[in-house]
């Protein structure tokens, strides 16, 4: 009995060490196997991770998009790795004198996945179902410039504005203006088997739409009829690779883990303090990018003591953004000194304004007849990022007499947070690549959502106008250099800093990728 | 049942946040956002939207997604055998590791193992099920690559998020097994078992374990609900489409009917544990009857 004892003992004694010894010798960096067969994708199929998933891919009904957008539909216009617009679908335009007629001839070689051919009709009822108050697109306000859309003949559309808008270039090549076929929308739409944007997605794109399994993957196969590559790119015809799976991995730690196991083969964003470690994994390449975005704290300008130009010049210089970019941000991200990308023309830039001088900021803070400071909320999304950037600027505010106190809200709090106008101080970022995004925060009729600035001023309405429906670009560009001016000047916002896009490719498996600035462009991407 | 469909409800509905909003996008004017909310019916009252989920409910109808437009029986149906896959096999193996560990506890009570595996247990318990999950996806996915580190497809694939949620319900079962047990065998009629010969291996699994069962088999109606719960957040870590990814999804997007019905399939998944547990009881000690 004694004997038998001790025997049992000394064999969970064994087992447990083995069991330790695993675990160190995996946790030492141990002989690293093969990925079981089965995780191993195909030498036919890419494997990108996805984040997130929208809730539906039917953008007609949707404001969220996916990486799939990009590869399933087509636009007519897109903008190469310089950004410059480029034919697509359409192979030119014209725009009238008064600038309020724009005419896109359309190539003819095209059609659909499910074979409906591709005309003028097609982009006509596309961009009618999207303005359709039935449908109740969020896109719609986006094209509310255009007032009516006439087909001259098959291939040539006649955009027939309300006012003159050379900033359609931009609106027609966005993911929103990603062509669907009519015939499918009839069939698939909410009319038809409301199937579509979960069971169906049909475009013209290098890949067509196999299936979306929810909370798992997104399959995309290379459309073979493909012959219509834009002018960038240097393969014109079908896709080198011939299916797209995008798994949904909704957890940091877990994606990156799949990428250095070799099961994921593109990472689409790389987390700023995962930037260092990926770039030092053996067979990786990451690409990056100033990215199209701002992240600032911004002020209920409408009310006490926020109504005060002074108290908002004074948060802008007690901030140290270049401290911010290096301890939040690992310095993958730049410092902001003023409201637009800088990759947009139209960026002006004020490193006075938005200058680290605590001393300046106390001064004024006393003149705005606050010498003690004072106590507000400081609300934030409940992400990362955005909280430890919130925390940054807690201390920093504390250091000019200003007591704050954070509120973390999820996505869908933190909208009727703002809607609702609670708000005080708030910590914002977005993402857009064109200038008019001033117009969705700060326009007056825009109160008091998405103007959760509470910004309503005309004077910033008349810039507006004049900017967004400036008779050319380049009057467009002045405008909103002035506007920008103006908006610095009255210190609307407290911008802080601009994201950087961080991308990781592996290169024992993957050849010829080129990052975009706003896209994944696979046309020329081949697998080793 | 009623209670939690009103308080799922209350819930999600008190919350701050609307699905409409959401699909309207920041951008949206006003008038959108009406629509949308309209053509989702949140426009009409609280305790109108309420009856008309109990009605439905009561058909067995849990609704259509707001946001997918499918039906949440549908969707719910194809999270849950995920779920409830992950979840059984959870549970079976907290009770293979959990109920030989607990017996040899306790039979060598006070011994090197007896510690060995309380401590061991402690740890198991202490540990958060995602933490571990993420060591266990190191060490056996990436670095020793044995298993697929995330997904959901092949048996291959359930193996680890199985052992992570396993070792934890184990080291509860351990315990419990053990103090039930040692409780057991102090008692007469296992002296009176000893005395008349019995081979050690009989007084243990035959008399002992027989009459220590019981509350082993009333945890086992606790973990089954426990488990889920357990099952729901390890998805999110292992990028399982189950039950939970389902919920958080839809808690995020505000999808009411969607999170209404993955928590009453969760509440009745813990009500049938308890009822299987019942069940066993009569099962395993013949005294227990229902009149």
């Amino acid at each position: 009995m004694r004997r038998n004892h001790v025997g049992r003992a000394v064999a969970w004694c064994g087992v447990a060490a083995l069991v330790v010894a695993l675990v160190l010798a995996g946790c030492a960096g141990g002989a690293k196997q093969p990925a079981p067969e089965a995780e191993k994708p195909a030498r036919d199929t890419i494997v990108v991770a996805l984040a997130r998933e929208g809730e539906t891919l039917d953008h007609i009904r949707t404001s969220w998009t996916t990486d799939a957008h990009y590869t399933v539909l087509d636009r007519l216009v897109e903008r190469d790795y310089d950004l410059k617009y480029t034919p697509h679908l359409a192979e030119s335009w014209t725009s009238s004198p008064d600038g309020k007629v724009w005419t896109f001839k359309l190539r003819k070689d095209v059609k659909f996945h499910d074979g409906t051919p591709f005309n003028a009709a097609a982009v006509k009822w596309f961009f009618e179902a999207l303005l359709d108050p039935k449908n109740a697109s969020p896109s719609a306000s986006d094209y509310a410039f255009i007032s009516r859309i006439e087909t001259p003949d098959e291939y040539t559309v006649a955009f027939h504005l309300k006012d003159p808008y050379p900033n359609i270039l931009f609106k027609l090549s966005t993911t929103y203006a990603g062509i669907i076929s009519p015939e499918a929308y009839r069939k698939y739409g909410p009319d038809g088997s409301n199937e579509y944007g979960t069971k169906q997605m049909v475009g013209t794109g290098l890949y067509r739409f196999v299936e979306w399994v929810p909370g798992d993957h997104l399959l995309v196969t290379a459309n073979p009829d493909h012959q219509w590559g834009p002018e960038f790119v240097q393969n014109k015809g079908p896709a080198h690779i011939k299916n797209i799976k995008y798994r949904i991995i909704p957890d940091a730690a877990t994606r990156l883990m799949e990428f250095e196991a070799g099961n994921v083969d593109l990472l689409l964003e790389v987390a700023p303090q995962d930037v260092e470690r990926v770039s030092k994994l053996p067979n990786v390449e990451v690409f990056r990018k100033p990215h199209f975005g701002l992240g600032y704290l911004a002020f209920a300008t409408d009310k006490k003591p926020f109504n005060n130009v002074k108290v908002r010049q004074a948060i802008n210089l007690a901030i140290d953004r270049e401290a911010i970019v290096k301890s939040v941000f690992f310095g993958v991200a730049s410092p902001a000194y003023g409201y637009l990308p800088p990759l947009l023309p139209e960026y002006v830039e004020d490193r006075q304004a938005h200058r680290y001088d605590p001393e300046a900021a106390r001064k004024l803070l006393a003149e705005a007849g606050y010498p003690n400071g004072f106590k507000c909320n400081l609300a934030t999304l409940n992400k990362t990022e955005h909280v430890r950037v919130a925390e940054a600027v807690q201390a920093a505010l504390a250091k000019i007499g200003i007591q704050t106190e954070i509120t973390q809200y999820d996505n869908a709090s933190y909208a009727a947070f703002l809607k609702e106008g609670k708000q005080e101080l708030f910590i914002r970022e977005y993402s857009w690549s064109s200038a008019d995004i001033l117009q969705w925060f700060l326009y007056g009729s825009q109160f008091p959502y998405p103007n959760h600035s509470r910004w309503v001023d005309k004077k910033t309405d008349e810039l507006i106008d004049a900017a967004e429906y400036a008779p050319s670009m380049e009057a467009r560009e002045q405008g909103y250099k002035a506007l920008q001016e103006y908006l610095i000047s009255k210190a609307v916002w407290c911008p802080i800093w601009f994201p950087e896009k961080v991308q990781a490719v592996r290169t024992d498996k993957v050849a010829n990728f080129r990052m975009h600035p706003l896209y994944t462009i696979f046309n020329d991407v081949t697998l080793k | 049942m009623v209670g939690v469909t009103l308080v799922v409800f209350l819930l999600m509905h008190l919350a701050p946040g609307d699905p409409a909003l959401l699909i309207a996008g920041q951008n949206a004017p006003p008038e959108v956002y009406e629509r949308i909310r309209r053509s989702l019916g949140l426009d009409r009252p609280l305790y109108e939207q309420y009856l008309l989920f109990l009605t439905r409910v009561g058909r067995g109808d849990l609704g259509r997604s707001l946001l997918l437009g499918e039906r949440v029986a549908d969707l719910v149906g194809q999270a849950l055998a995920v779920t409830l896959g992950l979840a059984l096999a959870g549970l079976g193996l907290s009770y293979l590791i959990g109920v030989p560990v607990g017996i040899v506890s306790a039979v060598r009570s006070n011994s090197l193992v007896d510690q060995a595996s309380m401590v061991g247990a402690l740890v198991f318990v202490s540990v958060p099920p995602f933490w571990l999950g993420l060591i266990l996806m190191y060490v056996f996915g990436l670095r020793l690559g044995w298993f697929p580190i995330s997904g959901h497809g092949s048996l291959a694939h359930d193996v680890l998020p199985a052992v992570t949620l396993g070792l934890g319900g184990a080291a509860l079962v351990a315990r419990m097994t053990r103090s039930a047990m040692l409780e057991v065998i102090r008692q007469d009629f296992v002296r009176t078992a000893r005395s008349k010969g019995l081979a050690e291996r009989v007084v243990i699994y035959k008399h002992a374990l027989r009459n220590a069962v019981i509350p082993i088999i009333s945890l086992l109606g606790l973990r089954l609900g426990w488990t889920v719960g357990g099952a729901v957040t390890l998805e999110m870590v292992f990028s399982r489409p189950g039950m939970g990814r389902l919920l958080v999804n839809s808690i995020l997007s505000r999808d009411y009917p969607v999170v209404q019905g993955v928590l009453l399939i969760l509440a009745f998944s813990v009500m049938l544990g308890n009822l299987f547990a019942d069940i066993f009881y009569a099962v395993a000690d013949p005294r227990i009857k229902y009149r």
